[in-house]
Parts: structure tokens; sequence; C-alpha cells
């Protein structure tokens, strides 16, 4: 048991296991987001995985690793809009307009892929810049927590500053309180004159945004 | 006649669904191959080049039958249970258990093979619907992630018990030879799985349209609170509807199994029940359509596993189809105005008629 004791408390271990949560805390985030807008929220795999490749992409063809996640984020909302569309104007069901964009992000990503790479494996031929690891000022200076703290991905620290950022929005703001409205019942929104359209968009942007920077974490982190 | 010229009216829609798909894929090939009439015609034609493509077809096909219809009975009750996917994979695991625990004459093999992994699928998909009737829980979350303990639980099964140290990978012991399904086409890979596919497609009819208990699962999945009303024991309904969803799943899994394979080969998710989903959405969720959706959906990848080996258009691109043709049929707006109008015209008519 010391020796369990031992791995679970050291270092490298508690430094991993930020670093393997910080992609499913923004999937968490997102599918957070889709919930509480009232957004079925299966399609969040296939939007991370589309925001993964145009993150590469992005950084690769600019040389510059902001753009890439600039690029993923991006992606990340126009999927989520797409998403939107298809199940809010088309009046499609949002389980099987889920299905559809994971089906299309698992098959379609790998035709990229295999298009600018001529491999179905990885974009590993592709030279890309990462995001830099960030080294927090006097903290990384104290023993055990100062490691720990510091030099994480910059995106593992915009994840931890989105979960606050998002219940201060979600909970502490009027935008916030009508997409849980929204979310809650869309009959009742529109009833005391919220525009249901504009908030449902909403949710899908930040949700959308939030999938981009998971996509992109796993990409370019 | 209301009927017929509203049935019309979706044999349309997933017609044009379909159409606009290809037509989508087609541009895309344009735009991006050297030769584009040359793959578009390896994608549609290839197939029916050889008599081992054909055969490819018909192997390909079989699998997405069983879940397709697996699909059509979970979803006739009106629970989106996508758990299909792990029942698939553990009525496999079951199969593969079965054949190397028991030994047993010819024949009954297979059979007491396939009747555990029926059981094998059939409870996998029994329990979203169990916790949904029981517990209320969601059964789209349960079911999701229910095929992740089945992917692991199968996974360590064949590990711990019945994993091969002569293989390199993680394959399981080679069954018998009594269990493999006897080929009926000398230069194929067809199998009298395919009978039993045929089979199993007339049962799922007959159970949804000859019996009462098909009716009461078609009443619950369409107008839960009046069948409710109407006295029928719904949460029953449910649960044995989805247990017998599952073991054509299961099933699906047995045959695929002995049919295909010589040892237990699976490392992950077969992805066949998702393949489910289209199938069942494309055929309307009528069973006697299945096959012809998954020849259909099995003809177009082989069409483009033919294309990508002879020229430079990658086999990925069937998943562009697949997700727009889900998208155009699962759209209630498409063609919304045009049913409408049929309808009120039908009602008319009825009325005019007297018939009503």
């Amino acid at each position: 048991m010391s020796g369990f004791g031992s791995v679970i408390f050291s270092v490298d271990f508690i430094v991993t296991t930020i670093r393997v949560m910080t992609p499913i805390l923004y999937a968490a985030l997102a599918c957070m987001v889709f919930g509480k807008g009232g957004i079925d929220a299966i399609a969040t795999e296939g939007i991370m995985l589309f925001a993964a490749l145009t993150g590469v992409l992005g950084s690769y063809f600019t040389n510059s690793a902001v753009i890439g996640v600039l690029t993923a984020a991006a992606t990340g909302i126009m999927l989520s809009y797409l998403f939107g569309y298809i199940t809010i104007s088309l009046r499609s069901d949002p389980i099987l307009a889920g299905i559809a964009i994971n089906t299309l992000a698992a098959g379609f990503t790998v035709f990229i892929v295999y298009m600018i790479t001529g491999s179905k494996g990885s974009t590993q031929a592709l030279n890309t810049p990462v995001v830099p690891s960030i080294e927090i000022p006097l903290i990384q200076d104290i023993p055990f927590v100062g490691e720990v703290l510091s030099g994480h991905n910059l995106l593992t620290y915009i994840a931890f500053l989105s979960v606050l950022g998002l219940s201060v929005f979600l909970y502490k703001t009027p935008s916030g309180l009508r997409i849980r409205t929204v979310g809650e019942s869309i009959d009742a929104a529109n009833s005391v004159g919220i525009n249901v359209r504009k908030y449902q968009y909403m949710t899908l942007t930040i949700a959308g945004i939030m999938a981009g920077f998971g996509g992109a974490f796993m990409s370019l982190g | 006649m209301k009927v017929n010229s509203l049935a019309i009216l979706d044999v349309i829609r997933v017609l044009v669904a379909i159409l606009v798909a290809l037509a989508i894929v087609f541009l895309m090939i344009f735009l991006i191959s050297d030769t584009p009439l040359e793959a578009i015609g390896y994608m549609l034609m290839g197939p029916l080049t050889s008599l081992r493509r054909m055969g490819n077809v018909v192997e390909a096909m079989v699998p997405i039958t069983f879940t397709g219809l697996a699909v059509v009975m979970l979803y006739r009750a009106g629970l989106f249970n996508l758990s299909m996917e792990g029942a698939f994979f553990i009525g496999s695991v079951a199969a593969t258990a079965s054949a190397l625990s028991f030994n047993l004459p010819p024949v009954i093999n297979i059979v007491v093979a396939c009747i555990c992994a029926m059981l094998a699928g059939g409870i996998t998909c029994f329990i979203p619907g169990f916790l949904k009737v029981k517990c209320k829980a969601n059964e789209l979350v349960t079911s999701l992630m229910l095929n992740y303990v089945m992917l692991f639980l199968g996974l360590f099964i064949i590990t711990q018990f019945f994993f091969d140290p002569e293989m390199n990978a993680t394959y399981s012991y080679k069954f018998p030879d009594s269990m493999f399904l006897p080929r009926i086409l000398e230069g194929t890979r067809i199998n009298i799985g395919l009978f039993i596919v045929i089979g199993a497609t007339l049962v799922l009819w007959f159970i949804l349209h000859k019996t009462s208990f098909g009716y009461k699962v078609t009443l619950v999945g369409s107008n839960g609170t009046m069948s409710r009303y109407s006295g029928i024991k719904s949460g029953a309904i449910i649960m044995g509807s989805q247990f017998i969803g599952g073991m054509f799943a299961g099933l699906g899994g047995a045959v695929e199994l002995f049919g295909m394979y010589r040892r237990f080969q699976y490392t992950g998710l077969t992805r066949y029940g998702w393949d489910g989903i289209l199938i069942a959405i494309v055929a309307q969720h009528k069973a006697e359509y299945v096959p012809f959706a998954a020849l259909f959906l099995a003809y177009l990848r082989t069409g483009a596993d033919i294309m990508s080996r002879n020229t430079d258009i990658p086999y990925e691109i069937i998943t562009i189809i697949q997700s727009v043709i889900i998208v155009l049929i699962s759209a209630k707006v498409i063609l919304l105005s045009a049913r409408k109008k049929l309808i009120v015209k039908e009602v008319k008519r009825a009325e005019l008629g007297g018939g009503v």
C-alpha cells in the first residue's frame, strides 16, 4: 500500500491527472452549457474531433499556436451552429442529428487528414507549433504546490478559469438566467418576451467555444 | 388511400435524401479527384463487377441488418436506447464463451451459442429499459455508458478465460470446426447467416404486425398516456420490447462471429449499432424494409472501398453520405407543407366520400 500511496501523492501523478483531465473538463463544460440551454449534447464528441483537426491545420498553415486555437474555437462555433440549425430550424431529432455529426466527424476528419498528409493515421507529418506551458511567478517557487500548480498548458488554466467564468455567467447575469429559462421551458421564455432563438444561439456559441478549446488541447496541448 | 399516399411521400423523402447525399459526394469527388468519373464509376458499379465483390456486399449486409432490426424494435416503444452497439459486442462474446466452454454435438452447439448470444444481448438492452421504467433514468445516457461497460466486460471475459497465448493479439482460442456457419456460394464468404437474417426479419415483422405484443409496443411508443389509460402495462411492454430488440443485436453478434471469423478478435466496439440507426431511419422503422436499407448501405460501403483502392479518394467519404441522409430524413421541415396539404386533401376526400 505504501507504493500505491507514494504513486498517488507524487507530483508526476497529480500533474498528469490534471493534464488528462483538461479535455474532459472542456467537454463537460460544453455539455453543461448545452444542457442548461436545453439542447441535447450528443454532438460534442464530433465537434471536439473536428476542432482538434482544424486546430492543427490552422496552427500549421499560419505557424502560430494562438491562431490554431482560435481556428479550433471558430470550428467549434460553426459546427455547434450547424447542429443548432439542424435541430432548431430543420427540426430534426437532436439525437439523430448528434449521431449524424459524430459519424461525419469520425470519417470526414480522417478524409481531410488523408487529403493533406497522405496518411490516415495522424497529422504527425505536419510540424506545428503547440500551445505553450505557463510558469506562474511566485507560486512556482513553492515546493510541491508550485510543481503541481505551475507549469501547465495555457489551455488548462483557461479551462479552470472557464469553470469560474461560466458559473458566474450562468447564475449571476441576466443573459445566464435567460439561457437557463430557455433551457427549462421554451414556452415560458417566449411568454415573458425572451428572444428564444437569440439565447439558443448564445448557448450554441459558448458550448461551441468550450468544445473547440477541448479539441485544440487534444491536438495542440 | 390516405395511408398509401402518405407512405409514398415518405418514400420520396428517403429517395430525395439519398440523391442529395450522393450529389454532394459526387460534387466533392469532382472537386478533389484527378479522375472523378472513374472514381464515381468504381463507387456505383464496382460491387457488380465480380462475384467476390457481390459477395462482399451481402457479407457486409448481414450484421447491419441485425442491428437495424434491433433498432426498429428498440425504438418502437419510444425509447432512444443506443445499447445495441454493446448488445452486438456482448452477443459475440457470449457466443465465443459458449462455443469454447460447452462440448456439444454439431448444429446443437451453434444453436446453444446463438441462444446465449441472444440472452446476453437481450439483457444488455433490457438494462436501460428497466432503469427507465423503474428509476426514470434517461435511457440515452445509461445506454451510451452501458456500451463501454459491455465493451470492457467482454474484453475482460475474453482475455481472462479464452485468451490464446500463441497469438500476438488479444484473440480467443480457435472455435471447433463444427461451429462455422457453412458457406453457400463458392468463391464468396456468403454463409447461412443470410438465411438466419431473413428469418429474423420475418420474425420481427410477425411480432410487430401479427401479435398483440407488437401492437401494444407500437401503441406505447406512439402514445404512452393513452396506452396507460387503456390498461396496458406499459412498463412491462417497454422492458419486453427492449429485451427482444437486444436479442436481435446479440444474435447478429453470434452470426457475424461464426460466419466470418475463426476466433474472437474484436478489440473495440464494432460501430454496427450506429449503422443500425441509419438503416432503421432509411427503412422508416419498418422491419420488412430493413434488409433493403442494409443492402443499400452495404453496397455503398463496398463501392466506396473499391473506389478507395483504385483511385485517390479515401473510403471515409462514405460518412458524408451517411450523415447527410440521417439529417435529411429526420428533418421534419422538409416536405412538411406537402405533407400537410396531402393530409388535408385526404381528409376532405374522406369527408366527401362519407367514408369516415
